[in-house]
């Protein structure tokens, strides 16, 4: 079939080729507006996270499929979101870095409060598992996030050490996270960027297994391969 | 006497996984780009909402397949929805698209944006369905096969629109050589 398309002239062609390595940046503020929108509809999905399916998926202990069910199952939630976010301005990225420290300085250990709820018992039962409830999962992914964050930071300021111990941390702070995959695939470019290529091999192997339908794979694995 | 009950914690800002934002970030100008030579006179708002789709949608992306073409799929989708809710009819007479995309670059001779020019004019002649054939086997490289599979028409019937594409922009390049010379 190709073969009875009409082959390009010269001209064409050289047509093509400038069109082709003309690349234009897009602009600052439609960046801008997309990551608004879409931190509105991260935040969206996780507010509206705990249906029915994403309650029992916590339960059996498979934390990504609560966060992909709630992406599902809040589209218009989430796209309500987005269009607002899009008449909004960005919170510029430093905020979300202070932010960042403060939840750090508060949080880590355990997210769950069980010393207080059993001092108190006449108040409402709080089960020990670390996210039940909608605004305990939106507090949950904040801190998660925040963690990623620094860790993120860190990889731009080109500090992998900084951004792997961020993500250890992560690993430590939380029983049941939610953002397990996102670290993990942070934690395979902090690897890559100190220079540990065995090792970020050895996790992105172990990542493709967990997570087989990742959308991050393919950037993962041409960062591996090499040049 | 009241009991004080523990405040739920205040929803903190949450922001897009940072990988994902990597991912989209590095495709954000080729979809630009691709809606623009389609024709899409809007086509920052178009490529916004594209991610946002995609980012919906993101359970259902395959492992093994490349993220761009998956992109221009929404993109597309996206596109050709909004022209049929508008009901609008071609506007071949209409003016170039996005005059400052073409600015010339630092490292752009004058020669290269005269050629992207009379590419684009020439474009902008063409019947939008052999316009997005073009542009998604010629410009963008991709398969005919794959746009098929997006427009849910034969392979054939991209194949009939491209051949029909390539000889209308081949005949418009030669006429304007032909009129450069006399």
């Amino acid at each position: 079939m190709t073969e009875e398309l009409e082959p390009l002239s010269d001209a064409v062609q050289a047509a093509l080729t400038a069109e082709r390595v003309h690349t234009v940046a897009p602009n600052a503020e439609l960046v801008g507006r997309l990551r608004a929108s879409l931190d509105a509809a991260a935040m969206a999905s996780a507010v509206a996270a705990p249906t029915a399916g994403a309650v029992a998926a916590t339960a059996v202990g498979v934390p990504k499929a609560v966060l992909v069910a709630a992406m599902v199952g809040t589209t218009v939630i989430a796209a309500s979101a987005g269009w607002y976010a899009r008449e909004k301005t960005l919170p510029p990225p430093r905020e979300r870095i202070v932010e960042v420290e403060k939840i750090v300085r508060v949080e880590v250990p355990v997210p769950a409060a069980p010393t207080e709820v059993a001092a108190k018992p006449n108040r409402i039962e709080r089960p020990a598992p670390a996210v039940e409830t909608p605004a305990q999962r939106s507090a949950q992914l904040s801190k998660e996030n925040a963690l990623l964050e620094m860790a993120r930071s860190a990889l731009i300021a080109q500090r992998p050490q900084d951004a792997l111990s961020a993500l250890d941390t992560h690993g430590k702070a939380f029983a049941k996270p939610l953002l397990t995959e996102e670290r993990e695939a942070l934690r395979i470019r902090a690897l890559l960027q100190a220079g540990r290529k065995d090792e970020a091999r050895a996790k992105f192997s172990q990542f493709e297994t967990q997570w087989p339908h990742s959308i991050v794979s393919e950037s993962l694995r041409s960062a591996l391969s090499p040049p | 006497m009241v009991a004080v009950t523990s405040l739920p914690p205040s929803p903190q800002p949450q922001s897009v996984a940072a990988d994902i934002w990597q991912a989209y970030e590095a495709e954000l100008g080729p979809v630009c780009a691709f809606l623009r030579r389609c024709g899409a006179r809007d086509a920052a708002d178009l490529a916004h909402d594209t991610f946002m789709v995609a980012f919906q949608r993101r359970a259902t992306f395959e492992k093994g397949r490349p993220l761009r073409p998956w992109l221009f799929g929404i993109a597309l989708g996206l596109w050709r929805n909004q022209q049929t809710k508008a009901s609008s009819v071609r506007e071949t007479d209409a003016p170039l698209p996005e005059v400052a995309d073409l600015s010339p670059s630092l490292d752009e001779s004058l020669e290269q944006r005269r050629r992207r020019e009379a590419l684009a004019r020439v474009l902008e002649r063409l019947d939008t369905d052999q316009r997005v054939a073009f542009v998604w086997h010629d410009i963008e490289e991709r398969p005919v096969a794959e746009l098929a599979e997006n427009l849910g028409v034969p392979t054939n019937t991209i194949y009939s629109r491209l051949r029909i594409a390539r000889q209308k922009v081949n005949a418009a390049f030669a006429a304007q050589a032909r009129k450069e010379v006399s």
